[in-house]
């Protein structure tokens, strides 16, 4: 039986952090320069490295390279802020997915030169893992790496990665020496290199996306993550972990959505009443409340299980099945209840709207987790 | 049973000609909630040629531009235009409008703005809703007093589409203010938008298009606009929303967007396979199928019972069902495309050409017209008799 509520130190960073990011990400500051014609968010520098400055970037990295090493509940706390905030840069993504790719497959040495960098915001290491035809399964990408004198050289092309603009290193996932099926080696590369060329893309999500194309790119043998052939080992556990606080962060924007909602419905009058007294709209209310405080509690859960290494894969599944449902539904209740005033721009509900959809489908969306839930019981039922 | 289709194949085959004529294909028509420039200008064009064919007045009275033909062909001519997107402007003119000079305008006011409505030299928007009246439209709070022989408009209406573009505004203001209940003394005026006194100011929607507020500050309008009679404004509108004739067909919208979608599993690959060949997009095509089909039965039996002289259940199912279907529709749509659906634009990345992302963002807008609760509360208490 597991109290997920936050210990002391995990209530007291959450409140730092929410304080922290009210004052400094008013959600005005998410509206691009032309708004609204421009909806497109940019990197917001300053928040990356006040994060940076605070040690939540390495709050999850080992204390030995520059980290925090704290583990995912305590990640958890944080999270939740960072996604009711809808902070604009890519903690996750560096310091959760790459970084966490960097500590369990780098050599000494690569962790040494690159860590404490990556804490410090100054290395900015962003992961390339949607396949050329949308596939969420990285071993699915059509990207090769080829065995040269000095080292290796890629062609592929990424054609979705949030905040490319911003990356000094990719993490590139690619089949090497000609072997196009099965797993993948994990290569870091340059994104000053020659042959990468990085195409930002218009889009509803509320990230910055890219297409990274790489034509050729040659990159030392030192640029070789883990084993090769072995990428999945590091990445799929970091993946996971990088999803579940995703739900995190859907949870924590969720929970600023059912403020909105609710001081809207209780506002807004119909009919001479307040619509919250109708029985529609509270319904939607509720389904948004349900959904938004399920998801906190799954992802708390999740992160203890991955914490604790207990044996529930089978439970972390279905938090983040449930979790990425959970954030189309969270914008679909909070729509249903403003109706034509959150179709408007003028609104900020669109601002979470459409990072929700991304962050729906972002490491996996609920079709995945639920498939890959059933091959666990699939599994667990045949033996 | 009868086949209502039956005998009109000449006329859908003229029809369908008309549109493979006038619209280039590869070009993007789509026009709902928008305003820009350049697919304005085109749909004007475009609208035009529709009238010089008589067919925006298609069922009127020939003595008001109409060619009096039946209201099944009218079905066809919307059903075949909504397939193909085709950018048909002035649907409150020649719908809502029509339908309210038809029922209780002016011999006057019908020999005059309906052949004006048919030959496109006026566009009309829906000026119904107002910052405080929304879904509770009796609530509204515009007026219009009596000066000499006009009448002074004098509030804001708000989400008004098309409020930029058109003509004439389709007003409900209040003409009683000391009426017993709210929603007597109401009157409906057709408003020039560009008289003075009248403030037009964008409302920027989140698909990329705009609504408009429109401010009336003490705006004169000849009693001539004053439809039919003053305080018969409820009336009118219940009316018309019943007896415009002009069918529901949003699912045959959604056709092209489920062909679009079919086209793009039977040649995009995942992991190697053909989106086509995976058993879960399978399965959420035939969910789209069915709902297409379920809307498509309501919206032949609405017409079977306007054609026959019933009262009809089906359109108020209908009203729900194709709300509901919206956001629905968008999100399977999403699933079986995946993570490139976010994409916009032109990009060679972009699944759909972007058309994806824009599909999901304007289900959103479903509440055009009235939101899926208050169109399942129309349903429990006009359709079943469910105490208000
Ligand atoms: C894209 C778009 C285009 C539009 N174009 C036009 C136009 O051209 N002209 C025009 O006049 N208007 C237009 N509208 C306005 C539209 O008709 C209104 O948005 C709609 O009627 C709902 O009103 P509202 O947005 O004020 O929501 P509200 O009425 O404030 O509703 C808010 C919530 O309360 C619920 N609710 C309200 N009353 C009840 C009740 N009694 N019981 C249960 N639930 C209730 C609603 O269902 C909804 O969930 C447009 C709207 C959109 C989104
Ligand atoms: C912008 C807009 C566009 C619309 N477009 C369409 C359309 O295209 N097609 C269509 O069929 N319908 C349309 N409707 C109509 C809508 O679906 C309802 O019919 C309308 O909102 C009024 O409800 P009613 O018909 O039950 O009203 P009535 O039964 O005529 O209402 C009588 C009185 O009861 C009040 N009343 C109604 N409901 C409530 C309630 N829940 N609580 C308290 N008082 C109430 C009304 O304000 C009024 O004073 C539209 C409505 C709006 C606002």
């Amino acid at each position: 039986m597991l109290d997920t509520d936050f210990d002391a130190d995990q209530e007291a960073l959450r409140l730092v952090a929410r304080d922290f990011l009210a004052a400094t990400v008013p959600l005005g500051s998410l509206r691009g320069p032309d708004y609204p014609h421009d909806v497109q968010p940019t990197f917001a520098s300053e928040t990356w490295r006040a994060v940076a400055d605070l040690g939540w970037l390495g709050l999850g990295i080992p204390v030995e390279y520059g980290g925090g090493g704290a583990g995912l509940t305590t990640l958890c706390a944080l999270y939740g802020e960072l996604g009711r905030a809808l902070v604009s840069a890519p903690c996750l993504e560096v310091a959760v997915v790459a970084g966490g790719v960097i500590a369990s497959a780098g050599t000494e040495q690569q962790k040494t030169e690159l860590l404490p960098e990556l804490c410090a915001g100054r290395l900015v290491v962003i992961p390339t893992l949607v396949g050329e035809n949308g596939e969420i399964d990285v071993r699915e990408t059509v990207t090769s790496a080829e065995r040269t004198d000095e080292g290796w050289r890629l062609t592929g092309t990424k054609p979705l990665v949030a905040y490319a603009g911003s990356a000094d290193l990719f993490l590139v996932p690619a089949h090497a020496g000609g072997d196009a099926a099965g797993d993948v080696s994990m290569f870091l590369v340059p994104a000053a290199a020659p042959g990468v060329v990085v195409t930002s893309l218009p889009s509803m999500s509320g990230v910055p996306l890219s297409a990274v194309e790489l034509s050729g790119v040659t990159v030392g043998a030192d640029a070789v993550l883990g084993m090769p052939g072995r990428g999945m080992d590091h990445l799929a556990p970091a993946m996971l972990r990088g999803k579940v606080l995703r739900c995190a962060e859907i949870a924590g924007a969720g929970e600023r959505v059912l403020d909105i909602t609710v001081a809207y419905a209780k506002q807004r009058e119909q009919f001479g009443k307040p619509i919250g007294q109708y029985q529609a709209v509270q319904y939607l209310c509720t389904d948004l409340a349900m959904a938004t405080r399920v998801t906190q509690l799954l992802a708390r859960q999740a992160s203890w299980i991955l914490d604790e290494q207990a044996p529930h894969e089978n439970r972390v599944r279905a938090a983040l099945a449930y979790g990425s449902d959970a954030a189309r539904q969270i914008a679909h209740c909070s729509h249903e209840v403003l109706a034509g005033l959150g179709f408007m721009v003028e609104h900020d509900l669109h601002l979470f709207t459409r990072r929700l959809k991304h962050w729906e489908m972002d490491l996996g969306d609920a079709g995945h987790h639920s498939r890959l839930l059933a091959d666990l019981l699939g599994a667990s039922a045949a033996s | 049973m009868v086949d209502l289709r039956l005998g009109y194949d000449d006329w859908r085959a003229e029809v369908r000609q008309f549109l493979a004529d006038e619209l280039p294909p590869g070009k993007e028509f789509y026009l709902d909630y928008d305003e820009a420039e350049h697919k304005w200008d085109f749909a004007v064009e475009f609208t035009k040629k529709v009238s010089e064919k008589g067919w925006i007045g298609l069922t009127w009275p020939r003595a008001y531009g109409g060619l009096e033909r039946s209201v099944v062909e009218q079905y066809i001519l919307l059903e075949e235009f909504h397939r193909a997107e085709a950018p048909l402007l002035n649907l409150i003119g020649w719908s809502l409008t029509a339908g309210m000079l038809l029922y209780g305008g002016t011999e006057e006011q019908k020999a005059t703005m309906l052949p004006e409505i048919a030959s496109m030299k006026t566009i009309w928007a829906e000026g119904l809703t107002e910052p405080g009246a929304g879904s509770d439209l009796a609530g509204l709070t515009t007026s219009a007093v009596p000066d000499g022989d006009d009448w002074l408009v004098t509030g804001q209406k708000t989400y008004t589409t098309f409020g930029s573009r058109s003509d004439l505004l389709l007003a409900i203001v209040r003409t009683d203010p000391s009426a017993k209940r709210r929603h007597e003394g109401l009157s409906f005026f057709g408003v020039d938008l560009r008289a003075p006194g009248v403030t037009v100011q964008p409302l920027w929607n989140i698909a990329g298009g705009r609504q408009n507020h429109i401010f009336m500050d003490q705006v004169r309008v000849p009693a001539s606009r004053l439809i039919g009679e003053v305080n018969r404004g409820w009336e009118y509108i219940t009316r018309s929303f019943y007896t415009s004739g002009v069918p529901f067909l949003r699912h045959s919208t959604m056709e092209r967007k489920y062909r679009l979608l079919t086209a793009y599993c039977t040649t995009a690959k995942r992991g190697g396979r053909l989106l086509i060949d995976d058993p879960e997009v399978r399965g959420k095509l035939a969910e789209i199928d069915i709902m297409m089909e379920v809307q498509r039965v309501l919206a032949e039996t609405g017409l079977s019972d306007t054609v026959n002289g019933r009262r009809s259940d089906a359109t108020s199912i209908y009203q729900v069902l194709a709300k509901e279907s919206i956001p629905r529709f968008a999100q399977l749509a999403f699933e079986i495309v995946g993570p490139l659906g976010q994409l916009s634009g032109e990009s060679p990345y972009a699944a759909l050409h972007g058309e994806l992302q824009a599909w999901y963002l304007q289900a959103f807008g479903n509440h055009a017209a009235g939101t899926p609760q208050i169109k399942r509360m129309v349903l429990a208490t006009r359709g079943l008799g469910l105490p208000k």
